[in-house]
């Protein structure tokens, strides 16, 4: 417990990448899925004329599965390998939070990467402010992935685990959702754009920050039950 | 303390009775309205409507009540507060979801749809869910203390979506319910209407949620009581 919690959770985040890429368990299975959803989206709307108020809401909800069927697995697999106890023991909780989270962010940033340009692709969706489009998508992962973390983390300590994973996650970014979607289409949309978009990203910004800052404060309760 | 009860049981009885008379009786059919009678369901809708919110709030004081007791204080201490917690989301369920069925009813009525995602809907819809969702977390677990950590941690978290539903989504999002930032809706209501509210129905809901509280943590506290002497 001598370094600062900063340092534990580098330490943390960059171990699980090494194991990560080791064993590309979780990247691939995430990114695999996003991709077989989004090309089950297109297959259904082959010919369709899609209007951007359609496409942004599959858009979401693509990455909200894709989020909430991959991102509890930093913790599952502590809790599977039975390291979850050393864990406990050589770092503080804040130090594997922040870990996990830089993590999630890092795991959740590479399907974006590659889901967002393979969405575009097939809904042959106009972006006329890709600036505003990109703030939106990249402030709504970031609030996707600080709520799938601390979801995450309770969720690895139950059993079925993952049909409560979705459950349990749902209805708390479900006004993150919302935001997101508005937020989008307002990035996509033909009126003339004004100073309004601040708000939307001010709006998924804040709901990240608190997200950020409750699962801090209850972290330590979930990660020391044993 | 027994007078106590029995003078909260009585109270409670005589103002729902008043409530249901109120509704039923003396309140007039509004006019303006598609359906004037449908109006007064209100009556119904919004003590239940507020009931499920004071519920959130009353198991969310639980559950830093746990935080901070559990590992730490004794177990009787987080036994009773996890039982409160529990109650209080249950009960929350039942509301939310009267709120629910009598706010479509409603809303089939005036606007003529079932529902139409407006940001109050949506709101109650996610609380509906957040009870159910904890409810369902705390059947994954069975050992006590980690059910009453996971499940307390869950019931904070879920605080975040909550604020964000009830101050930001409105100004965001265009609301039926008249006027984005307005908290009470009674806003716009006949005084007939606001004294059968505010007078008998929401102090007559304010007394049956404590009684089912009393009650259903009284059944919980036996409960562990045969457990423990098995």
């Amino acid at each position: 417990m001598s370094q600062a919690w900063w340092r534990q959770a580098l330490a943390i985040c960059a171990k699980d990448m090494r194991i990560e890429f080791r064993e590309r368990t979780s990247v691939t299975s995430v990114l695999l899925f996003a991709v077989t959803s989004l090309v089950v989206v297109g297959f259904a709307l082959a010919g369709l004329a899609l209007t951007s108020d359609v496409a942004v809401p599959l858009l979401w909800i693509v990455l909200f599965f894709a989020a909430f069927s991959g991102l509890a697995h930093v913790f599952v697999e502590e809790e599977e390998g039975g390291t979850a106890s050393a864990l406990l023991m050589a770092a503080s909780a804040e130090g594997v939070y922040v870990g996990k989270l830089l993590y999630n962010l890092a795991l959740l940033g590479v399907v974006g990467l590659v889901a967002v340009p393979l969405f575009l692709l097939i809904t042959g969706l106009p972006v006329p402010r890709a600036g505003q489009f990109v703030g939106v998508v990249v402030f709504g992962s970031v609030a996707l992935a600080s709520a799938a973390t601390i979801v995450g983390a309770i969720v690895a300590k139950a059993r079925a685990r993952g049909a409560l994973f979705g459950a349990l996650g749902f209805p708390v970014v479900l006004p993150l959702l919302m935001m997101a979607v508005v937020a989008t289409r307002r990035a996509v949309g033909a009126d003339a754009d004004d100073w309004s978009w601040m708000r939307d990203v001010g709006g998924l910004v804040g709901y990240a920050a608190m997200m950020v800052a409750a699962s801090v404060l209850v972290f330590p309760a979930i990660w020391e039950t044993n | 303390m027994r007078l106590l009860r029995w003078t909260h049981r009585a109270t409670t009885g005589i103002l729902l009775a008043l409530a249901t008379w109120g509704a039923m009786v003396y309140v007039r059919p509004a006019e303006g309205f598609l359906y004037p009678d449908g109006a007064r369901i209100i009556i119904l809708h919004v003590p239940c409507a507020w009931i499920a919110c004071l519920a959130y709030l009353v198991a969310a004081w639980y559950a830093v009540r746990i935080l901070r007791s559990v590992g730490r204080g004794s177990r009787q201490q987080w036994r009773r507060a996890d039982d409160g917690c529990n109650a209080a989301m249950e009960l929350g369920l039942v509301f939310s979801a009267l709120t629910t069925i009598t706010g479509s009813i409603f809303s089939r009525l005036q606007w003529g749809a079932f529902w139409s995602w407006d940001p109050r809907q949506t709101s109650i819809l996610v609380i509906m869910l957040l009870f159910a969702a904890y409810l369902v977390l705390r059947s994954a677990l069975t050992e006590p203390q980690t059910r009453a950590r996971l499940s307390s941690a869950y019931a904070l978290v879920a605080v975040v979506p909550g604020l964000f539903l009830i101050w930001v989504l409105p100004r965001i999002v265009n609301t039926l319910h008249g006027g984005a930032n307005q908290a009470v809706i009674g806003g716009g209501l006949d005084p007939q209407y606001r004294l059968v509210l505010y007078a008998f129905a929401l102090p007559g809901f304010l007394g049956l949620f404590a009684w089912l509280m009393q009650l259903r943590m009284r059944i919980a506290a036996l409960e562990d009581r045969t457990i423990n002497q098995r």
